[in-house]
């Protein structure tokens, strides 16, 4: 009977062992354990043929909502979240341009559209105005450079003076950067990726805006200017001039 | 004999340490707001730059993201989603070029090919399937995996011969635009960098 009960104790000894190395190896995980998963499939869509020579960058770093305010403008955040909180259904409607006569914000309403986009995103700078999301950005301008889109005029026959016409340069590319280490530091924001999209949809005509603003396509002219002149005089033509010739509106 | 009363210390350090603490409160709250302050002056950086990039070849990759996190019995999340990729590749003219002329014959050198761009178009995020329990779902929980995948990508695009591509589509392009100008005897290289 003794024996039995050795036997029966250190078999439970060896069973409860057994069952903790299991555990331990991971090889059976704990129902309280924390677990990721993460699959990714990738397939190429498209491929195609591009010509398009890109002359100048804009880099930036945006605040967003603070850096979409003008200076000089005192906005009544704690007005506007008391029209977004009672009057939803109304509040998109008088965001908007439409809604007036005039075709003109009233001054209270002029940042309307930024509140409402906030408020999806989870900040309220109504409150203590501690929410904010960095965004990185990149804005490119160049012009399509093949020989359809340009032109070589030779005004003097046999003369190797040229004239270069090119369509004036726009905004090619708004890359959105992604997350960098020095950007760690800032806190997650509660978003879906749909909303994210929203988010970057909404923003990137203001980076366009602000990239125009700083002179990207002036500088987008003059470096094509640098880098044809370089091209053509050293194949032995000399670039009289060169002409941008913008699409009008 | 009458027994002397005494004094209790216990308001004064109650009025100390509730001073204390108040100083403590204001200082976190002057210190938190600062350094936000300090954050966003450092983050106000601009830069505008020349660029010379001659993009010949564009790609577009379509990624599916699956991706869950049981962080207890009770807190879960999961989720499905797309992201469209541009992959752009072509020379950087930026890095310096030669034409020679010699007995009216042109010899042009040209950057290597090269993949100029891999970047996760954010505004193609497209959601299919979203659950939370307990838990919502944040920016972390996709936008470094789109950031990672962005240089697998470029590694798939690279193994694939990209750049040679590239260049073989810049060379057509040269020689068409050089063409026009009139000079139709060209030779066109690519530099080759040497291997380390």
């Amino acid at each position: 009977m003794k024996m039995l009960r050795t036997s029966l104790f250190l078999a439970m000894i060896a069973a409860v062992l057994i069952l903790l190395l299991i555990l331990g190896k991971g090889l059976i995980p704990f129902p309280w354990e924390a677990e990721r998963e993460t699959l990714v499939y990738t397939s190429l869509v498209e491929s195609c043929e591009s010509s398009l020579l890109q002359t100048a960058e804009y880099s930036m770093k945006m605040i967003f909502p603070y850096d979409f305010v003008d200076p000089e403008d005192l906005v009544d955040w704690a007005y506007l979240k008391r029209q977004y909180d009672y009057l939803p259904d109304e509040f998109a409607l008088r965001a908007s341009e439409e809604f007036y006569h005039d075709r003109e914000l009233p001054e209270k309403w002029k940042y309307a559209g930024l509140y409402s986009l906030c408020r999806e995103c989870g900040i309220d700078p109504a409150g203590r105005g501690e929410g904010f999301i960095v965004v990185s950005s990149r804005t490119r301008a160049g012009f399509d450079f093949s020989e359809t889109s340009i032109v070589l005029e030779n005004p003097e026959v046999n003369e190797k003076k040229m004239d270069l016409i090119l369509p004036g340069p726009e905004i090619t590319a708004i890359i959105i950067d992604d997350r960098i280490p020095e950007d760690k530091g800032y806190p997650d924001m509660v978003m879906t990726p749909d909303q994210w999209s929203r988010f970057i949809t909404a923003l990137t005509p203001e980076i366009g805006a602000f990239a125009v603003k700083e002179g990207i396509l002036e500088l987008a002219e003059e470096t094509a200017g640098f880098l044809l002149r370089d091209l053509f005089e050293g194949a032995g033509l000399e670039i009289r001039r060169i002409e941008f010739q913008y699409e009008s509106p | 004999m009458a027994r002397k009363k005494k004094k209790s210390l216990l308001p004064i350090l109650r009025i100390l340490s509730l001073t204390a603490l108040a100083v403590l409160l204001a200082g976190a709250v002057y210190f938190v707001s600062h350094r936000l302050e300090q954050n966003r002056a450092e983050l106000l950086s601009d830069r505008l730059e020349q660029l010379g990039e001659l993009t010949t070849v564009t790609q577009l990759y379509r990624s599916v993201f699956y991706t869950r996190e049981k962080k207890n019995f009770i807190q879960d999340k999961s989720l499905l989603f797309t992201v469209e990729y541009n992959v752009e590749a072509g020379i950087d003219l930026s890095e310096g070029f030669d034409f020679t002329l010699n007995r009216g014959r042109g010899r042009l050198i040209l950057p290597p090919g090269r993949i100029l761009l891999v970047d996760a178009d954010d505004t193609s995020f497209r959601q299919v399937l979203v659950k939370e329990r307990f838990s919502s779902i944040d920016t972390g929980d996709f936008l470094p995996l789109v950031a990672e995948e962005a240089l697998s990508i470029r590694e798939e695009a690279l193994g694939n011969g990209l750049p040679r591509e590239a260049e073989e589509k810049a060379l057509i392009l040269m020689k068409g635009i050089l063409g026009a100008a009139g000079l139709e005897d060209i030779e066109i290289e690519f530099r080759r960098e040497p291997a380390l």
